[in-house]
């Protein structure tokens, strides 16, 4: 008799594996998995930094079950933005960051200016200058965009 | 102690992927796959191991870049494990046997009844961290003992790794008592 008959005959009928609906359901939220993740390190970091705090203490001050914050420092929770809010808050920092983008740096260094035409010079205008397609009207400063 | 299906060619009830489950309840491929997506089991793994990991042996730059390998790779690898469940297993070139290599690397081939590890592909990850540990018991047959987030170069140098060939000894020791048969039976195992 073949291994593999003989295997055929000891499969188990009582438990079936789930792989495969986890493993489709990771590949498919990879993305938001791996943000609870960085979260969750976070987490487990500032917990381990604070002898004053653990996973019961964070818990209770929460009003969330301890059974949440471990699933949460799983890191494949799906965690709301008060979720992180409230956990940011309780622990004393931030959990997440926003990324610099083109509203967020200098306005000295902005190169989104307004290009203006007055006469043979041109001008550029800051960012937030309320502007409309024939009428220009500056708000806070005119900088001359030679100098720019 | 059961052996589970995982999945298995069309027209076969034993020929394709299976996994042990020692405790009954989880079989070991399910419960190796949620290890290495939980990071608080990752950050304790880690912790209880770092000398290990400041070895040497894998050139990691943080913590974190390690966490987010292993999550990765064990992506990776599901993805790789999924084809060969939806696209047959079975062609010339695209057997199981890909997938599973010898646990020795000094042997080039998979005698029967040899043990095999498999990892992700190496042409996206050139040093994979993660293993997964199977007995071939036939042609195009394998059944999982378990795996490793392997952070030294041999598997009994650490004792997660003693506890996984320990694993594989129970397994083939059960797979005897059903009467499944072993040309060979080896006593020391590498992993390299």
């Amino acid at each position: 008799m073949k291994n593999n008959n003989k295997i055929e005959s000891i499969i188990s009928k009582t438990i079936v594996s789930k792989w495969k609906e986890e493993a489709e359901f990771q590949i498919r939220n990879e993305k938001w998995l791996q943000y609870s993740s960085n979260i969750a390190r976070r987490i487990y970091a500032l917990l381990e930094d604070n002898d004053d705090m653990n996973q019961r203490k964070l818990a209770a001050k929460l009003g969330m079950s301890p059974q949440y914050i471990s699933k949460i420092l799983k890191g494949d929770t799906n965690l709301s933005l008060e979720t992180i809010a409230i956990l940011s808050e309780a622990l004393g920092a931030e959990l997440i960051a926003f990324p610099s983008y083109k509203y967020s740096v200098s306005v000295t260094q902005s190169r989104t200016f307004f290009k203006v035409i007055k006469g043979n010079n041109a001008i550029a205008l800051k960012a937030n200058t309320i502007c409309s397609e024939n009428n220009v009207e500056p708000v806070i400063n005119v900088y001359d965009y030679a100098a720019a | 102690m059961q052996i589970v299906s995982i999945f298995v060619k069309d027209d076969s009830q034993s020929e394709g992927l299976h996994a042990f489950s020692f405790d009954d309840e989880i079989e070991e491929f399910s419960r190796i796959f949620k290890l290495w997506r939980d990071t608080k089991y990752i950050q304790d793994y880690l912790n209880q191991n770092i000398e290990n990991l400041e070895s040497g042996y894998y050139k990691y730059s943080s913590i974190d870049e390690v966490i987010d390998d292993i999550r990765n790779q064990a992506i990776s690898l599901q993805k790789l494990i999924l084809q060969y469940a939806e696209n047959g297993f079975n062609t010339k070139g695209d057997n199981l046997q890909m997938l599973f290599k010898p646990l020795d690397n000094r042997e080039s081939s998979i005698p029967l009844h040899q043990e095999t590890k498999a990892k992700p592909d190496k042409k996206e990850y050139k040093k994979p961290i993660i293993r997964l540990y199977a007995i071939r018991i036939d042609a195009n047959t394998f059944i999982l003992t378990g795996g490793l987030i392997k952070l030294t170069e041999r598997m009994d140098q650490c004792p997660y790794g003693i506890i996984e060939l320990d694993k594989i000894k129970q397994a083939k020791s059960f797979l005897k008592q059903q009467g499944i048969k072993f040309e060979e039976d080896l006593d020391n195992y590498y992993d390299l």
